[in-house]
């Protein structure tokens, strides 16, 4: 130990030492750089991570993914489901000591809707009477259904029964936001900003006029840029950080034996499939050959093997439920899955050629090797592996002229189906498959808008059959999320949509009741 | 000689302008674009994200701004971190780059010098030119991760990467940018010696009966000297642009891994405001070492 510190003198007396924090500071891994930390532009979920540190919203979203009040001290809705009322804790202020009003929420409504904002996640907050024609640039403000008949209530008109918007609302495009330069900006959340080194960390410190339902119990915050998992892991393991975004890949029983109960793995609400260009073919018009390549995967051993991450099998869009051939692919669903693929045109001497692609990982790689292989050995299909730089595969997805398989994934904006389903509707920008089906638009029109919770919840099983049914989709696995933590940090809990505000975290040494 | 300047300084002018609009051509023709993104945006976002950066004009009317932008002094708004400006994601990386670059820099030249003058002493010639190979071959994206498993995973003295709360953060990077540099100083040193020891100097040095140690520092090395000094500005430039890889395994925010990161982000104004600082340091790395070559020997006279 002493000989450490000899070398770090000896080496670095020419570099000027910075003096050591008083409090110990949190240190965490938060994946890549944040692209932005104004809340309303941030499209990234290592932003997202920070700015709900940084900001309140009206709601938020429990550990079991209950939506909450936050900065609300409670909300209702009204019979018909179209008038939400929501009213704020009394006494809540900006870091700045500015009182928070219901006008500030508004006020941040209004700015997401704005068309010059250009918010990513703005078309989420389109139930808000007048919020579509905002957004297209024909409408103003002030038609929105927006009131506030006193400083501590927001009332908010729908244009349709929206029984997630309070779920939406925790999002932080719905955050209320003052403008400024990014080191003078006010902040409502637990923490304020203290430093951002882009490419490195961002600081948080405590935010002294926080007078919200969870103050921080950590004086400072430090979220580390990690975009490389294993580098992050060694961080992790030189004693630097407390909390890890993540795992490398398909090392999780190798580091179980290491790390023990530091590791911390839990259900995600998010899942990953292959889509087909349902456009083209050979895959449009032919429901035979896509249930074929569906029934030809063990999904069992595609997680144990493969993944390696403690996934859920999945043979659905919504995770996490149970999946009917987890366990074994019988013999029957082998032969049933021959049948299908001879129906489709297909057969021994004249095998399926397709092309699989996805974007440029080892996770990815591992993964459509095994699905590849598996296909040939069920099927016979030559599947020809395709992998290609994000940017260059994002867009390929998206002009559905090149592909055929590809990889898609995706995590839930709030803890209900309908996030997943709806990409999926004809005029969806996220319908990478080219997906048509009136039936399906008007099941989650209709489910959209249904207040009965049961009623709503038939609906949306149908929708979900029904693109399953049409083989839309090639479901995979339900994704888990996984951290590190160090035994010095307490209160982490595993979260379905992996939010872990810092406030919910304390060292275990400090008193540990709020 | 001032004629010879300005021809100089217009040649690296014309060459960083080729740069420039060769990365432009680069950046244009490569598929995908900055708003290509995991949730695919409605078409009119992504086209207002177009016209307020004015990607929606042709190429040469959009080329035709930026380089006047450039003109001003202004490298335009960053695409990828609507925060920040490309000027102000570059201010604090830069001194980061060259600061790493330049220390590792001094310490190469510092380690070489008293290695090569080892050369004369019977037996370590073979250790040398060894040492000289090894250092040359590994690579530093080999080296690195194995320094940062034994210094920071398993013996836990330095950290692992990151910048900002440990000065000690410096030294993996520095060790790492260090020896492949050495080993090409050190080759050269070695190889100038090796010349100079068989030379008419050194026998005449010898017959005056100076000492191994004195004809070693004083007769063999500064005959060697030109042959390393010759490597100087590729050995800086390479600390320069190899940085990206030592930035990316540490963690550093550094230049190298900005310009790595907006080349994937397609984040065109960023990875032009990149290429642009590079190409300067290195017109100016090369017209130094110019006048320093013209300064030492006098034989390469203006215009020749």
């Amino acid at each position: 130990m002493a000989f450490k510190h000899l070398i770090q003198r000896l080496l670095l007396g020419l570099i000027l030492s910075t003096p050591l924090a008083a409090e110990p500071v949190l240190e965490r891994g938060n994946g890549p750089e944040p692209d932005s930390l104004d809340p309303h532009r941030a499209q990234g979920l290592s932003a997202h991570q920070i700015l709900r540190d940084l900001y309140e919203g009206l709601t938020r979203i429990d550990a079991n993914g209950h939506t909450v009040p936050a900065a609300a001290e409670r909300f209702e809705v009204d019979e018909s489901g179209l008038r939400w009322c929501f009213v704020l804790r009394t006494g809540l202020r900006w870091s700045d000591g500015q009182a928070l009003t219901s006008a500030d929420f508004a006020a941040a409504l209004r700015r997401a809707l704005d068309p010059n904002t250009l918010a990513p996640y703005a078309s989420l907050l389109e139930p808000l009477r007048g919020a579509p024609e905002m957004l297209s640039g024909a409408g103003d403000a002030a038609s929105l259904g927006l009131q506030m008949p006193d400083e501590q209530t927001l009332c908010t008109e729908l244009q349709r029964p929206t029984p997630d918007w309070a779920a939406r609302l925790a999002l932080p495009v719905a955050m209320p936001f003052r403008d400024g330069e990014l080191d003078q900006r006010p902040f409502n959340g637990p923490y304020v900003l203290e430093a951002a080194r882009p490419q490195s960390h961002v600081l948080l410190r405590r935010n002294a006029a926080y007078a919200g339902s969870r103050p921080a119990r950590i004086e400072r915050v430090r979220f580390h840029v990690t975009p490389d998992a294993a580098a992050e892991l060694n961080r992790y393991a030189a004693g630097e950080l407390h909390l890890t975004e993540t795992l490398p890949p398909g090392q999780l029983a190798g580091l179980r034996e290491r790390y023990a109960e530091q590791i911390r793995v839990g259900p995600a609400y998010a899942s990953y499939y292959y889509g087909y260009n349902l456009t083209k073919p050979p895959f449009a018009g032919n429901l035979a050959l896509r249930q074929a390549l569906s029934l030809a995967l063990d999904r069992e051993v595609l997680t144990r093997y493969i993944s390696a991450g403690g996934e859920l099998p999945l043979n659905r869009l919504v995770p996490p439920l149970p999946s009917a051939a987890a366990g074994d692919v019988p013999a029957q669903q082998r032969e049933l899955a021959k049948q299908r693929y001879r129906q489709a045109g297909y057969g021994e001497h004249n095998p399926l050629r397709v092309e699989l692609r996805y974007n440029t990982g080892l996770s990815h790689r591992r993964m459509a090797l095994a699905v590849a292989a598996q296909w040939r050995e069920v099927l016979g299909v030559q599947t020809v592996l395709r992998h290609e730089e994000w940017k260059v595969f994002v867009s390929n997805r998206r002009a559905r002229r090149v592909t055929e398989v590809f990889r898609a994934g995706w995590v839930a904006d709030y803890v209900d189906p309908i996030s997943f389903l709806e990409g999926f509707v004809s005029d969806s920008p996220l319908n990478a498959v080219g997906y048509r089906s009136e039936d399906y638009d008007r099941l989650i029109r209709r489910a959209g808008a249904e207040i009965v919770p049961s009623e709503r919840a038939k609906l949306v099983h149908q929708a979900e059959a029904l693109l399953l049914a049409d083989q839309a989709i090639l479901p995979i696995y339900a994704y888990t999320s996984k951290h590190l933590v160090s035994p010095a940090l307490c209160g982490f809990q595993i979260h379905p949509l992996d939010h872990h505000p810092s406030a919910e975290l304390y060292f275990c040494d400090q008193e540990s009741a709020p | 000689m001032m004629v010879a300047l300005g021809k100089r300084l217009a040649a690296s002018g014309l060459a960083i302008l080729t740069v420039l609009l060769l990365s432009f051509a680069l950046l244009k023709l490569a598929p995908g674009g900055p708003f290509d993104n995991e949730r695919d945006a409605p078409v009119a976002v992504i086209e207002r994200l177009e016209a307020q950066y004015g990607l929606d004009r042709p190429w040469p009317e959009q080329l035709g701004s930026y380089l006047a932008g450039v003109l001003r002094g202004d490298l335009g708004p960053s695409y990828q971190y609507p925060d920040y400006s490309v000027a102000e994601l570059i201010a604090p990386a830069l001194p980061l780059t060259l600061g790493l670059g330049g220390s590792a820099l001094l310490i190469a030249i510092a380690l070489a010098l008293p290695l090569a003058a080892m050369a004369g002493v019977r037996g370590w010639r073979t250790v040398l030119h060894t040492l000289a190979a090894a250092l040359l071959t590994v690579p530093k994206f080999v080296l690195a991760p194995l320094l940062i498993l034994l210094f920071a995973v398993q013996l836990q003295w330095l950290p692992a990467g990151g910048w900002g709360s440990d000065p000690a953060q410096w030294v993996l990077p520095v060790i790492t940018l260090v020896a492949p540099q050495l080993g090409v100083l050190l080759s050269a040193l070695l190889q100038g010696m090796d010349q100079a020891l068989a030379g008419d100097a050194v026998a005449a040095a010898r017959a005056r009966g100076l000492s191994e140690r004195r004809i070693r520092w004083r007769h063999a090395l500064p005959l060697a000297l030109p042959l390393a000094a010759a490597c100087l500005p590729t050995v800086a430039i390479a600390l320069l642009t190899g940085s990206a890889i030592v930035e990316q395994v540490f963690g550093l925010p550094g230049l190298g891994r900005l310009l790595v990161q907006a080349a994937i982000n397609r984040d065109y104004t960023l990875v032009l405001g990149c290429v642009l600082t590079v190409a300067v340091i290195v017109a100016a790395v090369n017209l130094l070492a110019e006048a320093i070559t013209r300064w030492l020997d006098p034989r390469i006279s203006a215009g020749q």
